[in-house]
């Protein structure tokens, strides 16, 4: 047989392997579930343990296929771009609770626009901060829905 | 006839002027609250509910079934707009609706979602007004081990739109799966992949998964996409705004196909509106002629899953009326609802107090020709959102996004949550790996599990109950047939291909 | 204009109270925070909501606003609450049965010992029902069921560890069977439990007394006993303790203060909610809700608490639900 060898593909094997670490960690939580009460004829740790194995035979077949060069043709692209939306929300998870709602969503929206190549931060900012300020009020007073608030929305 | 005539006098009540009145209203607020993200029909309704008490009970019947209809219709505007599902009912609307409108095709694709709901509605509350208590009494003779079966059923008519290599979508659903494992596992009440975070025990929102999954993901992958040619570039309108009339040909068996899953399906008590919105997209795609459009914006994987939606809203009706049983949220909200009013829902409404029921089922067709009426003109003005310049409308969709997530639990977890899946999202992406099973082993997978354990545990583990039920082994029958069907059709073509070798 | 007038009144009789404060003097606050520890639409957040409606209504505080935190049975919720409402003498938590077993069962940090009791407001009795063709026909027959093989006794009711689940074992124990073993098939929500209750696919069925009526009343099923005293007016059908099994509980909710008031500030909240829980506007909300008025003063509630704490721990560790 004259199998056509690639080169392996290295980011492929790496998710296997990944999907393997998954798989071991969902069956070690199995062993951590206990049934109780009553008789159960299929205990809580059913779902772990079919779901771990599942994800353990993908990771291997994924490993080689990996190891054998068979992925999907991928375009370059531009991880900065997916790192400022990233940054952008955790800059919000951190500042949510601290400085308030209407500060994280304005940073959300900056970094998000400047991922697609905004280049006027302040206008970016000024804009998120008038729609979550819209939001806000709209949520909090109209609604009467809370939103995790921080210190900006003390004025309102 | 009695049936007709008790509707008709239902009708003449909703018609007149002052009761228009509030279901236009009714729909403009439902609407209004709808569209805002993280906010579903069920939360719609709770929020608005105060406001129709003020008024007499007819009127603010009629007002309820507007906002509800209002609410619905508001949440999958934003699904297709926005690719930001506020529940779990409009995200296979999101997956199509999105990429057409991203192609320009947003009003065909709102315009096919407002009039497959009208379509459905009026269709299934007909059918609501005729079959209810009969049909009540089939859906509570079906057991767990029944619906085990329609969730095989699903799943194996489901994985036919799996993508193109069957390793990566069965990885992607084996994800699925394993997020639809945490939290508190509902027969025996320990928790599960929680690591001991008490905002995991209610498990994961399956509304942030698919914001997480769909809008931040897909974001990242544009944004990271950005400068090549044509890669991810929104157009707001190319070619007609409205359906054309190939879009009305392609649209309306979907829409009656869509109805035929959702009424019934919605009308058994643990149906939900999940299952027929994933079979209908996945008998479209098989029935279609032209398959490889899905996944690309297919107006028929809006049509059917959106009148699916709708047909199920009203076929959750059914055991709420007749036997007083809320079986979504949305039902219980309304039962709530009723109960303001000292209207009790079930066997005796329809004796006591057939008059409000033919009420509301009057002002149900009425709210559905409202909706339909303020939301075809508003479709021009919808789709405008999309001609925001692109960094402006991805900010304004992750803020929005995030909103919604927060709106629905207030949990900075469940935004963390959403960092982690959405940049596991883009390199699926990245990686070609398909996001559409993800979402449906999540749903799926906990209540496949539920309902089987459940059936062995009331037959105290005997696993014959799952083939002597004739509904389930039915079903079944029909599992089996969809899945080695193709199989055999395959072998049967590649054999007749290898004779002509 | 004689609103403002009385507002004045009022903000000035406060403030006479707390010129002559000597700590046994209430100081009733005149803005209320009320934190739901569940989702819009729930039963804690529609007490929230009708207590804000009431007490506004009622011109008993000048402001009150609903919060809502959501999961895990109320325990983030608390522990929210806890850490933000530390001495504030205008907060209150409304919790309930369900938080008490949540907290055993989900380990949280904080339980209602860090909070402070104001009042119990509402409840519901619960009760069993079989369906009309079941061949269980008194507590008797389901109790000598229950003791010839537990296992073979199935219950259908609502959420592993909750109100209904407790009640089964409850029941189990008394029936001389081990409470640990009942076989309670867990639904999500009340109408799945219902249709397999209906449909005859479980032995009995467990819930709170308003969900059934309908269809007693019609019919399709019958009562076999209510978890009320007896003798408590207004029951619908026929006690347990009636049947011969003495088994009372009841879904209770109530309302809580911050960690850390002080005995005026606590005597102040309970003032407030007293006031409005007496009030004409409270009774006909709760006969809309088909709420039981079930009032209870904060002294006399922190003692209930103390009992049914132990109560529900000891259910849900025969259970395997708590565990050391």
């Amino acid at each position: 047989m004259d199998v056509d060898r690639k080169r392996p593909d290295r980011p492929v094997v790496v998710i296997g392997a990944a999907l393997l670490a998954i798989a071991a960690v969902v069956v070690w939580q199995g062993f951590q579930v206990r049934a109780s009460f009553g008789s159960q004829a299929l205990g809580p740790q059913m779902m772990p343990f079919l779901v771990g194995g599942f994800l353990a035979v993908l990771g291997a077949l994924t490993v080689v296929a990996g190891l054998r060069g068979e992925a999907p043709a991928r375009d370059p692209d531009e991880p900065v771009a997916v790192v400022w939306i990233a940054g952008g929300i955790a800059a919000m998870l951190l500042l949510i609770k601290t400085a308030g709602f209407i500060p994280a969503c304005a940073v959300l929206f900056a970094a998000t626009a400047r991922a697609f190549g905004s280049t006027r931060p302040a206008v970016d900012l000024a804009i998120g901060a008038a729609m979550a300020i819209v939001i806000f009020v709209f949520f909090a007073k109209v609604l009467g829905l809370s939103l995790p608030s921080g210190l900006a929305e003390s004025w309102f | 006839m009695e049936t007709l005539s008790l509707l008709l006098n239902g009708l003449s009540i909703a018609i007149q002027p002052a009761n228009l009145l509030f279901a236009l209203v009714g729909v403009v607020l439902g609407t209004a609250v709808g569209v805002l993200p993280g906010i579903g029909p069920a939360m719609t309704v709770a929020l608005l509910l105060p406001v129709t008490f003020k008024m007499d009970p007819a009127g603010s019947l009629i007002m309820f079934a507007g906002i509800y209809y209002g609410g619905m219709y508001g949440g999958s505007t934003t699904s297709i707009l926005l690719n930001t599902p506020g529940e779990s009912a409009s995200i296979v609307t999101a997956m199509e609706g999105n990429k057409m409108a991203r192609a320009g095709r947003g009003g065909p694709a709102l315009a096919t979602a407002a009039i497959g709901s009208f379509v459905a509605g009026t269709i299934a509350t007909a059918l609501l007004a005729i079959f209810a208590p009969w049909l009540a009494e089939v859906a509570i003779a079906f057991g767990p081990e029944d619906y085990f079966a329609l969730m095989v059923v699903a799943f194996i008519t489901v994985s036919a739109t799996f993508g193109s290599s069957r390793l990566r979508g069965l990885t992607s659903l084996a994800i699925g799966l394993t997020l639809g494992i945490v939290g508190i596992d509902k027969l025996t009440g320990q928790p599960r992949l929680s690591f001991g975070v008490p905002d995991l025990l209610d498990g994961l929102e399956v509304t942030t998964v698919a914001v997480a999954m769909f809008a931040v993901g897909e974001a990242m992958a544009v944004a990271a996409q950005r400068g090549k040619e044509g890669e991810g570039t929104v157009e707001a309108i190319r070619g007609s705004l409205w359906m054309t009339a190939e879009d009305w040909r392609r649209s309306w068996k979907p829409w009656l196909r869509g109805t035929a899953f959702g009424f019934p399906i919605g009308a058994l008590p643990a149906g939900g509106a999940e299952i027929p919105t994933f079979l209908s997209y996945a008998a479209e795609k098989r029935l279609a002629t032209n398959p490889e459009e899905f996944g690309h914006g297919a107006i028929e994987g809006v049509a059917g899953p959106e009148a699916a939606n709708n047909a199920s809203a009203a076929g959750t009706l059914v055991p709420l009326l007749t036997l007083g049983i809320p079986t979504s949220a949305t039902a219980a909200i309304m039962l709530a609802g009723f109960q303001q009013y000292n209207l009790q829902p079930g066997p005796l409404l329809f004796v006591t107090s057939a008059d409000v029921v033919w009420g509301l089922i009057a002002s149900l067709f009425i709210a559905n020709v409202m909706l339909i009426v303020l939301n075809l003109p508003l479709v021009g003005l919808w789709v405008r959102l999309l001609s925001i310049p692109r960094p402006w409308l991805y900010g304004g969709i992750l803020v929005f996004a995030t909103v919604g997530v927060l709106a629905a639990k207030a949990s900075l977890v469940e935004l963390g949550v959403v960092l982690a899946l959405g940049l596991m999202a883009y390199g699926m992406r990245r990686f070609d790996y398909p996001i559409a099973p993800v979402v449906v082993g999540m749903i799926l997978g906990p209540m496949a599990e539920t309902q089987l354990r459940r059936a062995l545990q009331i037959s105290n583990g005997d696993a014959s109950v799952l083939v002597t039920s004739p509904i389930s082994a039915t079903l079944l029958a029909v599992a089996v047939l969809a899945l080695l069907g193709p199989m055999l059709w395959a072998r049967l073509g590649w054999s007749m291909k290898a004779d002509e070798d | 204009m004689s609103t403002i007038t009385r507002r004045e009144a009022v903000a000035l009789g406060a403030g006479l109270a707390a010129v002559l404060a000597h700590p046994a003097i209430a100081q009733a606050p005149t803005e209320l925070k009320l934190l739901a520890p569940a989702a819009p639409g729930g039963g804690w957040d529609q007490t929230a909501r009708t207590m804000q409606s009431v007490l506004t209504g009622e011109r008993l505080v000048r402001s009150a606003q609903v919060t809502n935190v959501a999961g895990a049975g109320g325990t983030i919720g608390i522990a929210q609450f806890v850490n933000s409402s530390r001495g504030d003498p205008g907060a209150l938590m409304i919790s309930g049965f369900v938080m008490v077993g949540a907290i055993l069962m989900n380990k949280a940090p904080v339980t209602l010992d860090a909070v402070t009791p104001v009042a119990r407001l509402t409840g519901e009795w619960q009760a069993l029902v079989v369906s009309a063709a079941s061949p269980i026909k008194s507590v008797a027959d389901l109790a000598a069921a229950v003791k010839a093989d537990v296992s073979r006794v199935s219950w259908g009711g609502g959420s592993a560890g909750g109100v209904d689940h407790i009640t089964a074992a409850m029941f189990a124990g008394l029936a001389g069977a081990d409470g640990g073993k009942v076989n309670y098939i867990a639904h999500s929500g009340g109408g799945e439990a219902m249709a397999a209750i209906l449909s005859n696919r479980v032995t009995v069925g467990v819930g709170g007394v308003s969900e059934f009526e309908q269809h007693v009343k019609s019919r399709r099923l019958r009562w076999l006993g209510i978890t009320a005293p007896e003798g408590t007016a207004g029951l619908p059908g026929p006690t347990l303790t009636a049947g011969g099994l003495k088994l009372e509980l009841q879904n209770w909710r109530g309302v809580f203060g911050g960690p850390g008031l002080s005995d005026a500030q606590k005597a102040g909240l309970g003032e407030v909610v007293e006031k409005m829980a007496k009030s004409k506007a409270w009774a006909d909300q709760l006969a809309a809700k088909g709420w039981q008025d079930t009032y209870l003063a904060a002294d006399a509630f922190a003692a209930f608490l103390k009992e049914e704490n132990a109560r529900v721990e000891g259910v849900l560790r025969n259970l395997g639900l708590v565990r050391a």
